[in-house]
């Protein structure tokens, strides 16, 4: 379990992490959002012990991370600009961490290089970005991390590659109970694996949701009357957004799916429409709730 | 379930030597050449005069390609510590290093002690090299075992502050550029400082003294300086054990520094907020003073333009300082930083100039001073002494004496008879005095003044000079036991004498004490001029004086001529087969130096005198110079024509037939 409570953090008289508190649950992807200078570097950097926050503190099962060697031994921070040692074949590389992470899982690294048919006597430098990434996250998950960071991780990336580090990600959450921090500036690129996002936003984090409660819980409404209907049908509900397009209704209502409907159609509308939202519909309406419009904070 | 890990990680060794094992490879053979290969081929041309030149002038193995192994010093540990720390001063390689799990003070020493093996391992097998080259070849003239143990103890030393100090800078930097310029810049410091310190006091404050200021030897601290120096010098190890201290220092800092310094200071000038206005007070600073000293230098005159050069040059200064740490010179918006530091460093200037603190006005109460030492630069310059503790003997502790000396310093003040001007005009007539008083608070009060007529003051001066206790102070070597000096050497105007009998040693220095004792204000004044030859007295441990002859010095004549050491170094009306006369107007010295084929100069404005009775005629001259004389008489020695010694006489002095020639 990962715990940021009240952290800031100052680069000389730049505020970058203004109070930054959240929690991550052993075994979950968390997604951290924001736009480009949000700070969510800055906060995964400080989650995994590189930098140390002016205040607060950060903790992984209860302790500190800051130059607790035991825990970093189990957490691998991957960057988005990806670190090779000048001139380091994979081969070296590997020994790089079998050396420094005591769980180096050799046999998965045999495993893996089958799969990805990599030479491993090669620089790393010369592979091309993709190739990179993949190394990176080769000798990350050979290292077998109880938790993982990802800085930007599918940024650049193609669809299959995408698609073949999340497999890889799911994976080990599901086998080995392993929690995956990934940070993107694009909902869509995470919204699929994440367990739980939160959107950082010049320092702050302002959402943090838990994705599964979310979908659930909202939902977008459109219904039509023959006859006007009274206010008692929107007083009833948890409306967060509603707008009029002739004669239906478009809402997007909170509450349970169920409790919804039955109230809708007391009122015996001639359209009734619920349909789930997606993950960016949601966040728009969350944000706007807080005073944000979205396409600031996100793309 | 805590794992259990090694301290030691190998991997990060690896890595580091990927990247720096270069720098040891290629010290190693530097030094494979600059040592085991030059001994061996200066073994295979070896002769008799080669090792007799070995033992006479080699101490030790600094001496084999000096300049190199001086270099190498300088270079290596510093590419060394640039590169092993290089890890923390580009972002990408410092995040990953310091999100594996090693604790931070782990990987500094991991990093510091492959940097440093990369400057020692060499030195050490060369150092074995020597050793096995010792034992097997035949190069004994060259070096001993214990010239092996010092060379490698002293480069280890050096290689070690080099080192520790950059690793202290670059902890404190965060590009490996600033690192290397900062390295140098602060290794040069104490020197380039203190100069520039000095400089700038000696042209604002009237009698300021940097030849006898506090740490005037802070030059010699900068090892920069020392490197280089060393291969002339004795090799004595012990002097330079304050280096270790220093180097142990910079470890111990750097490494408390780095457990504190932000990984994210890479590529940061400098990697802590509080330095800032240090640096760029430090850079303001120094650059105003270099400016001063540019405009002082190259002016001179007029405290306008120096105060001029001390604005340009602070903010020369502040620019530059600014530009480094914003790493752009697009810095043009940022003035209000630049009044306060040159508000702050004029305020201190100012103070000097107007002397607040009355250092220009300060004269000590007789009663409070305890002894004197009092002298001038030719005096400094025509006794050269080589030795620190040589430069000042404060005894003269003679009250009437000490007024006299105080009375002469206030006539100085007073009457301003100082130079204020820092182009000045030397002539023979101009001194430079020095004057130190010995407080009884033990204070020291160091003055010096540069005074363009003396003759204007001789009246105060002589009763100084010509008193015993004067004379005694600026010769009190003279006065040690004879069982300190090594060798006398004579020099002459033609050829030398050695003496190292001590028997010999003894009369001479009592003849020379007690013509020295003797002396009137003309003759030691006219010594500073008029010196035939020289006396060269050698003393342990390297330590050289030098005092001129003066032809008046009749009990030191006496004693060489009973030891038939006075041939060539005082000489008689016998001695000079010609004489060459010229106005000293003509301003054509050099003339007068070379004259071995009188017959083929043909110069209206010289006279060349061969014949016997007129030689005789201007010869007697000699007795009578003047300083200020209008005319220049050159003598000449018999059969080589090699000039003796040249002298002023006035135009009514000349004989006849002299200026008959120049009419």
């Amino acid at each position: 379990m990962i715990q940021v409570q009240n952290v800031k953090k100052k680069f000389e008289k730049d505020i970058v992490l203004a109070d930054v508190s959240l929690k991550i649950e052993k075994g979950s992807i968390y997604g951290l959002l924001g736009s480009n200078g949000a700070g969510k570097t800055t906060l995964l950097k400080t989650i995994a012990g590189i930098i140390k926050q002016n205040n607060g503190a950060v903790e992984i099962e209860r302790k500190p991370v800051f130059e607790n060697i035991v825990l970093k031994e189990r957490l691998i921070f991957i960057p988005d600009a990806l670190f090779f040692f000048s001139h380091y074949t994979v081969n070296q590389m590997a020994s790089f961490y079998e050396n420094l992470y005591p769980n180096w899982n050799q046999e998965r690294f045999v495993q893996m290089q089958k799969l990805l048919k990599l030479d491993v006597t090669q620089k790393i430098q010369r592979f091309s970005k993709g190739m990179q990434r993949q190394v990176a996250f080769w000798l990350a998950l050979c290292a077998m991390p109880d938790y993982l960071i990802l800085d930007e991780p599918f940024d650049g990336l193609d669809p299959v590659i995408r698609r073949k580090i999340k497999s890889w990600i799911i994976q080990d959450v599901a086998e080995r109970e392993m929690t995956v921090l990934v940070s993107s500036h694009n909902l869509e690129e995470v919204e699929d694996i994440c367990d739980a996002v939160g959107i950082l936003h010049r320092g702050e984090l302002l959402v943090e949701k838990d994705l599964d409660d979310l979908k659930a819980d909202i939902h977008k409404v459109q219904i039509a009357f023959k006859n006007d209907v009274d206010d008692s049908l929107f007083e009833g509900l948890d409306i967060l957004y509603q707008e009029k397009r002739g004669s239906v209704f478009v809402c997007i209502v909170r509450g349970e799916y169920q409790q919804v409907e039955s109230h809708i159609n007391k009122y015996e509308p001639v359209v009734f429409d619920m349909l789930p939202l997606t993950l960016e519909e949601i966040f728009i309406y969350e944000m706007e709730g807080v005073g944000y419009a979205i396409e600031n904070i996100l793309l | 379930m805590p794992s259990k890990t090694s301290y030691f990680k190998k991997e990060i060794w690896k890595q580091s030597f990927r990247t720096s094992g270069w720098i040891g490879i290629a010290y190693f053979i530097a030094l494979i050449f600059v040592l085991p290969l030059q001994i061996i081929m200066e073994l295979s041309s070896v002769d008799q005069e080669t090792i007799t030149y070995y033992q006479e002038n080699v101490h030790h193995l600094l001496y084999f390609n000096g300049e190199i192994q001086g270099l190498l010093m300088i270079t290596a540990p510093v590419l060394a510590s640039i590169f092993t720390f290089r890890y923390m001063q580009v972002k990408g390689s410092a995040d990953f290093m310091h999100s594996l799990p090693i604790k931070r003070s782990q990987l500094f020493y991991h990093q510091f002690l492959l940097g440093y093996l990369m400057v020692i391992v060499p030195a050490i097998i060369n150092a074995l090299l020597l050793l096995a080259l010792y034992g097997t070849m035949d190069v004994d003239h060259m070096y001993q075992h214990a010239d092996i143990g010092n060379w490698l103890y002293f480069t280890i030393m050096i290689n070690t502050l080099f080192y520790t100090f950059s690793v202290l800078i670059g902890v404190l930097t965060g590009i490996s550029t600033v690192q290397a310029a900062l390295s140098y810049i602060f290794l040069l410091f104490p020197a380039g400082i203190s100069m520039l310190i000095y400089y700038n006091l000696e042209m604002l404050l009237i009698g300021f003294s940097p030849e006898y200021a506090v740490g005037n030897n802070l030059s010699n601290l900068s090892p920069f300086i020392q490197v280089f120096d060393i291969q002339f010098r004795e090799l004595d190890i012990k002097n330079f054990s304050f280096y270790w201290i220093i180097s142990l220092i910079c470890i111990v800092s750097s490494i408390i520094i780095y457990r504190g310094r932000n990984v994210e200071a890479a590529n940061q000038a400098l990697a802590f907020t509080i330095l800032k206005p240090v640096f760029k007070i430090g850079v303001t600073f120094c650059f105003m003073l270099l400016g001063g000293t540019y405009f002082g230098f190259v002016q001179g005159q007029f405290l306008g333009w120096i105060s001029f050069g001390y604005l340009f040059g602070a903010f020369i200064g502040y620019l530059l300082a600014e530009m480094l740490i914003q790493k752009t010179w697009r810095i043009f918006h940022q003035w209000k930083g630049l009044l306060l530091y040159i508000g702050v460093s004029l305020l201190v200037l100012l103070s000097i100039v107007f002397d607040i603190y009355g250092f220009e006005k300060r004269i000590p109460e007789p009663e409070n001073v305890e002894s004197v030492f009092i002298t001038d630069d030719s005096f400094r310059f025509n006794t050269y002494q080589s030795g620190e503790n040589a430069k000042d003997n404060a005894n003269i502790t003679d009250p009437e004496l000490i007024k006299k000396i105080i009375g002469l310093h206030q006539t100085i003040l007073d009457d301003e008879y100082y130079e204020k001007a820092h182009n000045r005009n030397y002539t023979e007539d101009s001194q430079t005095f020095f004057i130190n008083y010995y407080l009884e608070n033990g204070q020291k009060i160091n003055r010096r003044y540069f005074i363009p007529s003396m003759s204007e003051l001789s009246h105060l001066v002589e009763p100084i000079l010509e008193s015993d206790s004067f004379k005694r102070s600026n010769l009190a070597w003279l006065y040690d036991d004879i069982s300190n000096f090594h060798k006398i050497s004579l020099y002459g105007f033609h050829g030398n004498h050695e003496i190292d009998n001590q028997n010999t040693m003894v009369k001479i220095i009592e003849a020379l004490k007690k013509d020295y004792m003797n002396a009137s204000y003309e003759e030691i004044t006219q010594g500073y001029f008029q010196d035939l030859g020289s006396i060269e007295f050698e003393k342990k441990p390297e330590q050289f004086y030098h005092v001129p002859i003066v032809n008046d010095y009749e009990n030191l004549k006496e004693v060489l001529e009973e030891e038939q050491l006075n041939r060539g170094i005082f000489f008689g009306k016998e001695d000079v087969a010609m004489a060459a006369v010229m106005r000293t107007s003509d301003n054509n010295r050099e003339l007068f130096y070379d004259l071995s084929r009188p017959n083929e100069i043909d110069d209206d404005n010289l006279l060349i005198i061969q014949d016997r009775e007129q030689l005789d005629q201007v010869y007697s001259l000699w007795e009578q110079e003047t300083m200020k004389g209008d005319w220049e008489i050159g003598l000449y020695e018999v059969t080589t024509n090699n000039f003796i010694t040249s002298f002023r006489v006035n135009e009514k002095q000349l004989p006849a037939f002299v200026l008959e020639n120049f009419k």
